[in-house]
């Protein structure tokens, strides 16, 4: 277990630049995003526009009496705030393959020594996973954390007398992007993150496919991710789910997916951690 | 330890981030808004939701508001959106959702509501498919399943009628038990028309206990040879589609055409066709007699016709009898201003009971009223609760506005 | 007494090891010699569990391998195999975090021994230097045996005559040594037994001390006897 940590550290302090890296980009841009609408939206008011009858073209979402809500910036500042998400999204994407064949490819193949190291080598395994979870989750609760902050900043621009008050959960949801990120309802949160953390377990099987089988280990891979993503993605969508004359019921379909979600994990997880204790070839 | 800091603080601030937020998630939620009563008797507000949409600074949100709460279906948790969402047209109906509880071998694979029948002893199941692929003999193929409730005994039958015409959709609309008879109330389009499909409604009788065809029964209406005349229809079943009924009601309406717009309705006709007797009666006049000149929302319900009118500054409702040709009970009518409201919204009725949405000064207010003598039950207006100080918002008395009576 | 015993190994198609056999001793030093892409690295890797074998068996002090037994055999490969951020002394740091048998008193000694700047980033050392450490790395463990690839392989001459000493040292003494190489010359003085491979086999087997005093022939007569044949 000492050791399983102990690889689980040494991943992320491989990576930690990167991580911090991208929460600064998430930082700079979603407050930057928050001070200049904050400010221009204030201004547009002050200036008197509003009352002029002008056009209150600045907001999507204007309110009545010409408030501003927290939500209202949220709303009006999507583009911005997808952005670094985005961003990290796609460079935890790319690391998942990459927290593997970094050790495999460059001039020190490290991949050696942790072969080597005495220890179980499944422990390998589920400290790259875990590192992976630790990144995700780390940046949805850095994502998380940054919003009362920016609540703040939007508290100190803007005069009490022209602020409308809004309810967190709104707020969020403001932005569709992070309401899929952190949704309010925790069954939500689990559904959309362990059908990420299948295909994190899938995409890792595959690796270590790849890397056991040599020339013909990409295919073998290519196969593996073809035949989960089948066995996934079909009692959704080839069992008549949203038939009328459907044979099976709607729990029933939802039963069968669920084993199949069980299933793939299980084999996926069982098919890493047996390739590289036994099959692996540097 | 010290020099594992990164990983401790990370897990840290995992743990702490994410559970503040879901512990304190499941706690607040969203903005509440309830259907708080008025006047009159608590219960018989309890099945009605107002449908409807405030606006925030995020856009206008969609809710719905009843006695208990309110629920908001876009920001529902992922899994009770899946649930709900998959095939609800079946649950729905209070009736079929029963058989599906009862029955729930019989009840696969059957997904057309309006082919269903119920009464005490059987379900029945019937559904018509349609064969005409190219080079093929047209043909439509009646699926018949029923089901003893008594014995439990399944038995499926497979009809063929052979029709030569070229009919591009056919729609089981109703489903009846006559004696031994089962009657298939279907709809049958054929293919592109120069005046727009002909409609034809056709009762196939069969044998329940052999699937024999023993009636087919055509219906047709209307003129449609006239120029620039076209014929729309629609037809009314019983409110319950899986009960029994004497009767199916079909509306037609002629409708004239101009070149390059509509002109409107010129004439729209009440048919009620009886299956035990297979005759087809324009109820049109006699309603007119009996003082029902406009036929508004209807609705069936074994013989009763009730017959819903509002606009803004009315609502009124009468009911037929189809088998006497009468009028059963006063009519109830109300102005907006007997009711309070500066606008009426929509009105339906469920169960002997009038149910009235309208509202007054911006707030959105319901009325139930006993449709026998007309008293009002019950009223009430949809508040918001929650702390005073968080927010000042009404229901947007500009969107729509939509009321739903549950079963 | 580490026991290679009839191991076979298929590659791209290709026999790479067929029927490979031989023993290494403690208290001697064993070079495995043949030419490029003869499969020398692939039995160091096979004994070191980094590749599977199709056929055949190893085993350690009459035991297969196992992860415990990493414990008793080091392997310095012909690459320095730590990631280039990190710093040498984080690299010691980490083979003390996983390994029992590291001496750091040995690692320093070792890491005086070859100058090496505890403070340097890996992935900045020259190809000697990174030899050096490569070394510290394998030998300050203390194991049983230590196999090495290539130790001389395009290391400078200075270095390789450093590297040659910590070979004659008490460091090595004990230990039984397997080593690969293609340049004979620089190891010939140090090896005591010399193993040729042909063809995926080992097809000689000698003490190179025996074959000088009974054939008056180099471990060079010899290869040229077997490759040029």
């Amino acid at each position: 277990m000492n050791r399983y940590l102990k690889l689980v550290h040494m991943e992320v302090d491989r990576f930690k630049y990167i991580l911090a890296g991208l929460m600064s980009l998430t930082l700079i841009c979603q407050f930057g995003a928050v001070i200049w609408w904050t400010k221009s939206a204030v201004s547009n008011r002050e200036s008197g526009a509003w009352n002029n009858g002008g056009s209150m073209a600045y907001s999507l979402n204007p309110s009545h009496n010409g408030n501003l809500s927290f939500t209202e910036v949220i709303s009006n500042t999507q583009f911005l705030f997808m952005i670094p998400i985005l961003i990290s999204i796609g460079v935890l994407a790319i690391y998942v393959f990459l927290i593997w064949y970094r050790d495999w490819f460059g001039r020190n193949t490290f991949i050696y020594r942790l072969l080597t190291l005495p220890i179980a080598r499944r422990h390998i395994y589920f400290a790259k996973l875990t590192a992976i979870l630790l990144f995700i989750f780390g940046l949805v609760s850095f994502q998380l954390a940054l919003i009362p902050v920016e609540k703040l900043i939007f508290n100190l621009i803007v005069p009490s007398d022209m602020r409308d008050p809004s309810y967190i959960s709104n707020s969020i949801y403001a932005n569709p992007a992070l309401g899929m990120l952190i949704p309010w309802h925790f069954d939500s949160f689990l559904v959309y993150y362990v059908i990420g953390i299948i295909a994190v377990l899938v995409i890792f099987a595959a690796i270590l496919i790849e890397r056991s089988y040599g020339r013909l280990g990409i295919l073998y891979a290519i196969l593996y991710l073809g035949i989960s993503a089948f066995l996934l993605l079909f009692p959704m969508v080839g069992l008549g789910l949203d038939n009328l004359n459907g044979y099976l019921y709607p729990n029933e379909i939802f039963a069968i997916e669920l084993v199949m979600c069980v299933a793939v994990m299980a084999v996926s997880v069982w098919l890493g951690c047996r390739l590289i204790s036994k099959k692996i070839t540097v | 330890m010290r020099r594992y800091w990164i990983s401790i603080v990370l897990s840290a601030f995992i743990v702490v981030g994410l559970g503040t937020y879901y512990v304190y998630g499941a706690v607040v939620d969203f903005p509440e808004y309830k259907i708080l009563k008025v006047s009159g008797d608590v219960n018989e507000g309890s099945k009605i939701s107002v449908q409807g949409n405030f606006s925030d600074g995020g856009g206008n949100q969609f809710l719905i508001a009843t006695a208990e709460g309110s629920d908001y279906p876009s920001r529902r948790s992922i899994i009770s959106q899946i649930f709900s969402g998959s095939r609800s047209w079946m649950n729905d109906q209070v009736d079929i959702r029963q058989m599906l509880n009862d029955h729930r071998s019989f009840m696969r694979g059957k997904g057309n509501f309006t082919s269903f029948y119920k009464d005490e002893e059987w379900i029945i199941y019937a559904d018509a498919v349609l064969n005409n692929s190219f080079g093929v003999k047209p043909e439509i193929v009646l699926s018949i399943d029923t089901l003893n409730q008594t014995s439990g005994v399944v038995k499926h039958y497979e009809t063929i009628v052979e029709d030569p015409m070229d009919y591009s959709q056919i729609f089981v609309e109703d489903v009846q038990l006559i004696g031994e008879q089962i009657h298939m109330f279907i709809n049958q389009r054929s293919k592109g028309d120069l005046n727009g499909s002909a409609v034809e409604y056709h009762d196939y009788v069969v044998d329940m206990n052999n699937g024999t065809l023993i009636n087919n029964a055509r219906l047709t209406f209307g003129d449609n040879t006239k120029d620039n005349v076209e014929l729309f229809d629609r037809s009314i079943m019983n409110t319950i589609y899986s009960a029994s009924s004497d009767h199916a009601i079909l509306i037609v309406y002629d409708e004239q055409k101009r070149v390059n717009d509509y002109m409107g309705i010129i004439d729209e006709h009440l048919y009620s066709y009886a299956y035990k007797t297979g005759v087809l009666t324009d109820l049109s006049d006699t309603m007119l007699k009996a003082g029902i000149d406009d036929i508004g929302e209807i609705r069936l319900d074994g013989h009763i016709l009730t017959i819903l009118n509002y606009e803004e500054d009315f609502i009124k409702l009468s009911r037929y009898n189809i088998d006497t040709e009468k009028v059963t009970n006063e009519d109830i009518s109300l102005s907006a201003q007997q009711l309070g409201a500066e606008k009426i919204i929509m009105g339906t009725t469920k169960n002997n009971k009038l149910y009235i949405l309208f509202y007054k000064n911006d707030i959105p207010k319901v009325a139930v009223l006993d449709t026998t003598n007309g008293a009002i039950l019950y009223t009430g207006e949809v508040v918001y609760e929650g702390e005073a100080s968080e927010s000042k918002w009404t229901m947007n008395t500009e969107g729509r506005l939509y009321m739903q009576i549950a079963d | 007494m580490i026991e290679v015993v009839d191991i076979h190994k298929r590659y791209r198609g290709r026999s790479v090891l067929n029927g490979a056999s031989f023993t290494v001793e403690k208290g001697q030093i064993t070079c495995l010699i043949g030419i490029n892409g003869a499969g020398k690295s692939t039995i160091l890797k096979a004994i070191m569990g980094l590749t599977p074998l199709k056929s055949g068996t190893i085993r350690i002090d009459g035991q297969p391998m196992d992860k415990n037994l990493y414990e008793s055999i080091a392997f310095i490969p012909d690459h320095l195999t730590m990631p280039p951020g990190m710093k040498l002394s984080e690299g010691l740091r980490f083979m003390q975090d996983f390994y029992q048998s590291w001496n750091a008193n040995r690692a320093e000694e070792l890491m005086k021994f070859f100058s090496l700047d505890q403070t340097e980033r890996i992935g900045n050392l020259s190809r000697g230097t990174a030899a050096k450490f490569n070394l510290v790395l394998g030998l300050a463990q203390d194991t049983e045996y230590v196999l090495m690839d290539e130790p001389f392989s395009g290391i400078d001459m200075f270095s390789r005559g450093l590297i040659a000493e910590v070979f004659s040292s008490h460091l090595i003494e004990d230990r039984g040594v397997l080593l690969t190489t293609h340049e004979i010359g620089e190891v010939e003085h140090l090896i005591d037994r010399a193993l040729l491979m042909k063809d995926g086999a080992i097809c000689r087997d000698f003490q190179c001390e025996q074959i000088r005093s009974e054939e008056g022939k180099s471990i060079v007569d010899v290869m040229r006897e077997v490759y040029q044949a």
